[in-house]
């Protein structure tokens, strides 16, 4: 498995959103890797480690559950830093989340000024957990 | 205080007391009576003879001993004399010697025997020449005593004892009647012995004589020169009467002292001798019995009295008839109140019996309850008039017509017989069965059964409960409908809320666009104005597709839009079969469902939560299987990638209720609830569940019967999702 630095994969059906995460995190230093639908993206971290991975919830083929699960399963799957990006915006939805295998959760629509720095975070608390 | 029903009836019955004289019921009794009376007077009769018998045995015994003893005095005394008669005939002459040697042993032995005499008979013309000879004899004073001159004399010639009555000699006993009389009868009897009446043989001493003729040869006397020629002889004996009878009756016989009797001479009456306890008759008792003998004495006879003395037998013997008699008339009386006791208890009895008979004919005839006797086949025996009410028929319409007959179900006929037949005797078996009336309606009874082999009935009560199982029906539809309608309702509500979580999935993403690039924009994170153009596009399009999102919010429920609508799970129908699989296999044993699984491809997923499709695939296979008995249902699985949905056919053996309400269901399809008054076998209700379920997961559904001998089939269409596997490489 290859692991790349400053990179954020982005998995997201919706064009729009997905440059429009490229365009911010981009212009803070990481490399994107973008898909628009969950099975091309589990064939690419099977064999790739993002620094971390923006991961919506629903998608064409599979859910973002099914997704983490997946990851969880690849050998060295619980360093993935996997963050859940979802219109559900509820305290129980986001512990939801975490109870599922996400490392974190952004909840849409997103504050472009705190994105990157939420993305950071928990990349960094992921990295001081492991 | 015993409240049991027989206490109840027993109780009231004895009351009643059978009177003695109902001779109806008593008659047996006085019948033992009269026959018990009859019967003490044979016994008494029957004793009373035997008493008398024996009394008469006894007396007889007793006579007879005496009259024995008495005969044998007397021939004794003739014994005495054939002895004496024995010397004259053996011997050339008699002589004094000779008789006193012979006659002395007698008078020795004999006490009775006062003398033995030979007296010859003497004409008065040979007197001087016996007298003569007799002193040539030794008797040297002899002389004819009394002296005078009689025309023949019976002078004592010899005589023994002579020591003691030497007196005699010569005494002419002519001169004594009763002699004279005597010696006439000898003199006629020609030898044979012949006694004379009693008279005083002494002044003091009553006896009697015996006597018989003997010849006595001629005594030649060469020194008398005399002879004595031939003469005519008596030899006589001479009998004290007392001593004689003393010596004759001898030691008393114990049977001497049960009678008494008293000898007299035959022919002058004149009592002779009496038995010790004669002067018991002085009493005025009146004898027993009493009978008269006649005791020969040589040629004459005793008379003898003989009477039982008081007592006879003794006082129980006398009481012994009338004992008997008391002791069977007591045993009459005794097998009369028996036979009363019996005959009186045997009446109770029965008239217990016939209460308690009617006491249940009124609490079966007014039970509300039917309550019959079938024998082990199920045939009415007997039934009660409650029949007539719940079913219609009358009583003797339904004798010896099977139970069963009138079950509506054919199902129920199998179970009442096999129920029966695996029943233990005297355990009750419970069955509720719907039954048909006369009138063709339809009524629920509760039947309770007990079987008794030995009886060969069966004991049956049956409650009409048709109210109750009504009510149980509505309670059920009602709760079949309240189910049905809450599944409905959830479904709304999830429809609701799945609408509003795909709209706020999109309004959300849309925003995110918007308002993001409108942020880069004012912020301006733009290097250029291609870029700037590109954010300002790019928010455009976000609001665009926002306001067709609010624009179009009605038809984002389209279930058809696949794309557009939110999924939360999904699930493989392999895993949802077998799930199925696993419920129906723990289900009830008089209706087993196997699942057959036939899908083309191993990795079908649908769209939905693993319960929620298992459970529309329970519940439709659940209306399509028949409600008992096995079924086989075969369940197929295709992908259709045009239109982006899974389709599952699902086949169950065709079944006619199955069929009637699936017709019920096409018919009333948009008013489900109201039409689960139909539903018999919860087929309805899980129709109606089963599409509640297909809607929640955006399917579609299709029921429908082939046809009687083909199938009942349900055609269903679910959302198609990715297998996560599928999404592996």
């Amino acid at each position: 498995m290859t692991e790349h630095t400053s990179t954020i994969c982005i998995i997201e059906d919706n064009a729009a959103i997905r440059k429009l995460f490229s365009v911010i995190l981009k212009k803070n230093g990481f490399a994107i890797v973008e898909f628009e639908e969950g099975t091309s993206a589990m064939a690419w971290l099977r064999e790739n480690m993002p620094t971390a991975v923006l991961c919506d919830d629903i998608l064409p083929d599979i859910n973002g559950r099914d997704i983490i699960k997946l990851i969880r399963q690849f050998p060295g799957g619980k360093r993935f830093c996997v963050i859940a990006t979802t219109g559900f915006a509820l305290v129980a939805d986001r512990d939801r989340y975490i109870a599922l295998g996400f490392d974190g959760y952004i909840s849409k629509p997103i504050n472009t000024m705190t994105f990157t720095e939420e993305i950071r975070e928990v990349i960094a608390s992921k990295a001081s957990a492991t | 205080m015993n409240s049991s029903y027989d206490a109840v009836i027993r109780e009231s019955s004895q009351r009643q007391r059978i009177s003695i004289f109902n001779f109806a019921k008593t008659y047996p009794a006085f019948i033992a009576l009269i026959i018990g009376v009859i019967l003490s007077g044979f016994v008494w009769n029957m004793v009373d003879d035997k008493v008398q018998t024996d009394r008469a045995a006894e007396f007889d015994k007793a006579v007879s001993s005496v009259s024995g003893r008495l005969e044998a005095g007397f021939e004794q005394n003739v014994q005495v004399l054939a002895s004496i008669d024995g010397l004259y005939r053996n011997s050339v002459q008699v002589v004094r010697d000779m008789f006193e040697l012979y006659g002395s042993i007698p008078t020795r032995t004999n006490a009775s025997i006062q003398s033995i005499y030979y007296i010859p008979y003497i004409p008065d013309s040979n007197k001087a020449q016996f007298i003569y000879y007799a002193q040539s004899e030794r008797y040297y004073d002899y002389s004819i005593k009394p002296t005078g001159i009689r025309p023949y004399y019976l002078p004592v010639e010899y005589v023994v004892p002579l020591a003691q009555i030497g007196n005699r000699s010569g005494f002419d006993i002519a001169v004594v009647p009763e002699a004279e009389a005597a010696i006439k009868r000898a003199r006629e009897a020609n030898g044979k012995v012949v006694a004379s009446p009693f008279y005083n043989v002494r002044p003091d001493t009553l006896g009697f004589i015996m006597a018989f003729k003997v010849e006595n040869k001629p005594v030649e006397s060469s020194i008398l020169g005399i002879s004595s020629g031939s003469r005519e002889g008596y030899v006589v004996l001479e009998t004290d009467a007392a001593k004689f009878f003393e010596r004759a009756l001898g030691t008393s016989a114990a049977s001497d002292t049960s009678i008494i009797f008293e000898i007299s001479d035959s022919g002058t009456e004149k009592s002779i001798y009496v038995s010790k306890n004669h002067d018991l008759l002085a009493s005025g008792f009146t004898p027993l019995l009493s009978e008269y003998r006649s005791i020969p004495m040589a040629d004459r006879s005793v008379r003898v009295r003989f009477t039982t003395v008081p007592d006879f037998g003794g006082k129980f013997q006398a009481l012994l008839p009338l004992l008997s008699l008391i002791a069977a008339l007591t045993l009459s009386f005794a097998a009369f109140g028996f036979t009363l006791s019996i005959a009186t208890s045997r009446a109770r009895a029965l008239d217990l019996a016939d209460r308690l008979t009617q006491s249940q004919r009124r609490i079966i005839e007014a039970s509300k309850d039917i309550i019959a006797v079938l024998d082990l086949a199920g045939n009415y025996k007997t039934l009660s008039p409650a029949a007539e009410q719940i079913l219609g028929y009358s009583a003797v319409e339904l004798f010896g017509k099977n139970i069963a007959e009138r079950f509506v179900q054919a199902k129920d006929r199998v179970t009442f017989k096999s129920r029966i037949e695996d029943a233990q005797d005297e355990t009750g078996v419970s069955f509720d069965v719907q039954m048909s009336t006369n009138d063709g309606k339809m009524r629920w009874l509760s039947w309770s059964f007990v079987v008794s082999r030995t009886d060969g009935n069966i004991y049956a009560t049956g409650r009409d409960v048709t109210l109750q199982k009504q009510a149980e029906e509505q309670i059920r539809l009602k709760n079949r409908q309240v189910q049905l309608a809450e599944q409905q309702a959830l479904q709304a509500s999830e429809s609701k809320s799945r609408f509003m979580r795909d709209l706020s999935h999109k309004l959300r993403n849309n925003l995110t666009g918007t308002l993001g690039f409108l942020q880069l924009l004012s912020g301006k994170f733009y290097q250029n104005e291609e870029e700037e153009q590109y954010y300002i596009e790019q928010a455009e399009s976000s609001s665009d597709q926002l306001f067709s999102v609010v624009t179009d919010i009605i038809d984002v429920a389209d279930e058809s839009e696949t794309k557009t609508l939110a999924r939360i799970d999904t699930t493989s129908i392999d895993d949802a079969v077998k799930d199925i699989q696993k419920s129906f296999g723990k289900g009830d044993k008089n209706r087993t469902i196997t699942i057959t699984p036939k899908l083309e491809l191993p990795d079908i997923y649908v769209v939905g939560e693993p319960t929620l499709v298992a459970g529309c695939f329970a519940e439709i296979c659940a209306a399509l299987a028949p409600s008992d008995g096995k079924s086989d249902i075969e369940i197929n699985a295709r992908v259709n990638s045009f239109e982006k949905v899974a389709e599952i056919e699902i086949l169950a053996p065709y079944d006619e209720t199955v069929a009637q309400l699936i017709a019920i269901y096409k018919q009333h399809g948009s008013n489900l609830v109201d039409a689960l008054i139909y539903d018999n076998n919860d087929a309805l209700f899980n129709i109606g569940l089963a599409i509640s379920s297909v809607r929640r997961l955006n399917g579609t559904i299709m029921i429908d019967s082939l046809g009687e001998g083909t199938e009942n089939v349900c055609l269903l269409t679910l959302p198609l999702a990715r297998s996560a596997k599928a999404a592996m490489p």
